[in-house]
């Protein structure tokens, strides 16, 4: 078990919202980032606190509506400061932990109370451009997907360095 | 002048709903209606498919029990080919089907009722919920996401993946188990046992706190139906379906499933697209029955697995042996829970469990089949016809919620009756007429023939047809 967790989450039924998982199969297959472990998900879910449990760091690749098509953003999540009921952000904004699906900063909270996890955690966002019913990505989020893999590189070279674990990838 | 009260959106439950309270000109709650807003329509679009996709088709109507749908759906198929499943394959499938129920149950538990149980109806929404769960009470929320990821680790193994999995195929199975795969899934029963027992303990320490919504959260005299072996015992997978009335007494028994028609009938309602089904003997809106946990241990003889039969005897002894309060939905997800998970290690340790001979194969043989199974919220029922060469020509789901559909209205109006009182709609009425249809855990992606979605809302409507309240989250 990695002490790196990936998590693509969304509907690849619904057009580029499905960018989460396809990012994730992505970054599966990248050697930078042969150590992660990947999950794929139609949506953030309270068990995946247990998947948090023995990470130190946790990447989530979601899809946002309020960045331009193709463009990559990173958010770090709050750590031990995020607080009960709280989906700030892209990650599951305005859904709060009220139903089968939970939010990101929720998730952390989970991960945090029930298993003492406290995981560095980022929010890798990629803007969309289409949300209809289909399968595939439009053009411009396709085209990100490498940029996708790269930020999720970044994030783990830095975490490996603070770790003192080398220089990780490049 | 009357008026109404409508709920809009319903919220943890799955899918999207709404309420309308309708008041009289007294001011008084005179009926109530839990509608339906999603369209889907898999009836219609499975036409024209070869029917053996149907299975795989089928298991996208719902993210949360697909494999109910892909067993009833390979059940169908089965009929259509004429072939039983070898022992080993209906084995197989059950396994899968019981972790279906294991990981569905608890999410239904611990992750969507358990904050109303745990805090009480009236407190802040800010805390009664998930999160607010695990700060209270750990071991409950931790309890509850073990359970949960245990039965979707048995769907994935087996199925081949958590979400719409597809290693149930007509005739049985796509692959044989491998002893690695069962001995994974085998060391964690224990603590899934562990799990639920805690669960089962906490739930009757606590129950005196919810006499009074077990009281009044639909608590009324119907019909139940469910499957039962030959022994009379909870069967989540096949066996012939019973129906008893409020006193336990057999309205039928021994019913093959394949002949459902000829007892169940279907009405559609202007306000909801989810059926309506009625016992056809005692016509409709007459013929009002339950399915789910709740019925699976009012209809049976026992479970037939020693932990869970031990609770059964201790919930008769505290609701009665034909429970008719739809509050005690929440105690029997509980050892239904239980059951499978006992029943889950039985079927692994079976001598013919890792043989290799795991599917018939057959061609269409019949033009008509039908495929009956109980899902985590009850019995389903998926009935096809076909063409020659096997194309689907005609389909009909009759689904766990459309059995219980009278009854979440009824349970409605009886909570709205106890509860609304005046002209607006509170947070606590709210969530008091959310959390009694919670209790049946209703499945709208399922049981609606979505076409955009709707977020619950309550309407409060005056008898002229004017929206007085409405509160929607």
């Amino acid at each position: 078990m990695s002490d790196v967790l990936v998590v693509g989450y969304g509907n690849t039924l619904r057009s580029d919202d499905g960018v989460g998982p396809l990012a994730a199969h992505v970054v599966a297959a990248d050697p930078r980032l042969a150590q992660a472990d990947v999950l794929v998900c139609h949506q953030l879910t309270p068990e995946i606190a247990l998947d948090m449990r023995g990470a130190a760091l946790v990447v989530l690749i979601d899809a946002t509506t309020t960045a331009p098509p193709g463009a990559v953003t990173i958010r770090e999540l709050g750590g031990a400061g995020a607080t009960a009921g709280t989906t700030a952000g892209g990650a599951g904004a305005g859904r709060g932990p009220t139903t089968h699906h939970v939010g990101a900063e929720a998730l952390l909270a989970l991960s945090r109370d029930l298993y003492g996890a406290a995981p560095a955690a980022f929010v890798v966002s990629v803007g969309v451009a289409d949300l209809d019913p289909g399968e595939g990505l439009t053009s411009a989020v396709e085209a990100a997907l490498p940029a996708v893999a790269d930020a999720v590189a970044r994030l783990v070279a830095a975490h490996r360095a603070r770790a003192g674990g080398g220089p990780g990838p490049a | 002048m009357s008026r109404t009260i409508v709920i809009d959106p319903v919220t943890r439950i799955e899918g999207h709903s709404k309420i309308t309270i309708l008041l009289d000109e007294r001011g008084e709650v005179s009926d109530a209606h839990f509608h339906v807003t999603q369209f889907r329509g898999f009836e219609r679009i499975t036409q024209g498919r070869p029917v053996h996709e149907m299975p795989a088709i089928m298991a996208r109507i719902c993210g949360i029990c697909p494999v109910s749908h892909l067993v009833a759906s390979s059940k169908a198929v089965d009929d259509i080919l004429a072939v039983e499943p070898t022992p080993t394959g209906a084995d197989l499938r059950r396994v899968i089907n019981l972790g279906q129920i294991v990981q569905s149950n608890a999410l239904s538990f611990f992750h969507l009722s358990s904050p109303d149980l745990l805090f009480g109806f009236d407190a802040d929404p800010a805390v009664r919920n998930i999160v607010g769960v695990a700060r209270h009470s750990p071991q409950l929320a931790r309890d509850g996401i073990a359970l949960r990821k245990w039965g979707q680790q048995i769907i994935e193994w087996l199925g081949g993946k958590r979400i719409h999995p597809t290693g149930i195929v007509p005739g049985g199975v796509a692959e044989p188990l491998s002893a690695e795969v069962r001995d994974r899934i085998l060391a964690g029963v224990p603590e899934a046992i562990a799990a639920v027992e805690r669960a089962i303990a906490w739930y009757k320490s606590d129950m005196l706190r919810w006499e009074e919504e077990a009281a009044t959260f639909g608590n009324f005299r119907s019909a139940f139906m469910g499957l039962v072996d030959r022994q009379g015992n909870v069967d989540h997978y096949g066996g012939w379906i019973r129906v008893v009335d409020a006193d336990g007494k057999y309205l039928a028994d021994k019913v093959d499933p394949r002949t459902f028609n000829d007892y169940i009938g279907e009405a559609v309602e202007p306000w909801s697209y989810l059926k309506s089904t009625y016992w056809k003997a005692m016509g409709y809106p007459d013929g009002i029955y339950r399915v789910g946990p709740l019925a699976r241990l009012n209809v049976a003889e026992r479970t037939g697995t020693p932990r869970a039969d031990e609770e059964l005897e201790k919930f008769r002894w505290r609701v009665g042996r034909v429970a008719g309060s739809s509050f005690h939905y929440h105690y029997a997800r509980l050892i239904d829970t239980l059951h499978a998970v006992e029943k889950i290690e039985e079927l692994l340790h079976g001598p013919d469990i890792l043989s290799k001979h795991v599917r018939s194969v057959a061609g269409i043989n019949r033009n008509e089949g039908i495929g009956v199974s109980e899902a985590p919220r009850g019995t389903l029922m998926h009935h096809y016809r076909v063409d020659d060469d096997g194309i689907v020509e005609w389909a009909n789901l009759v689904i766990a919620t459309g059995h219980n559909n009278m009854a979440m209205n009824r349970a409605v109006l009886q909570v709205a009756r106890h509860h609304v009182k005046g002209e607006t709609i509170t947070e606590p009425m709210l969530n008091r007429v959310e959390a009694v249809i919670r209790c049946y855990d209703p499945c709208l992606s399922c049981s609606t023939h979505a076409l955009g979605q709707m977020a619950l809302a309550i309407d409060l409507v005056g008898p002229d047809g004017r929206v007085l309240d409405t509160l929607a989250r």
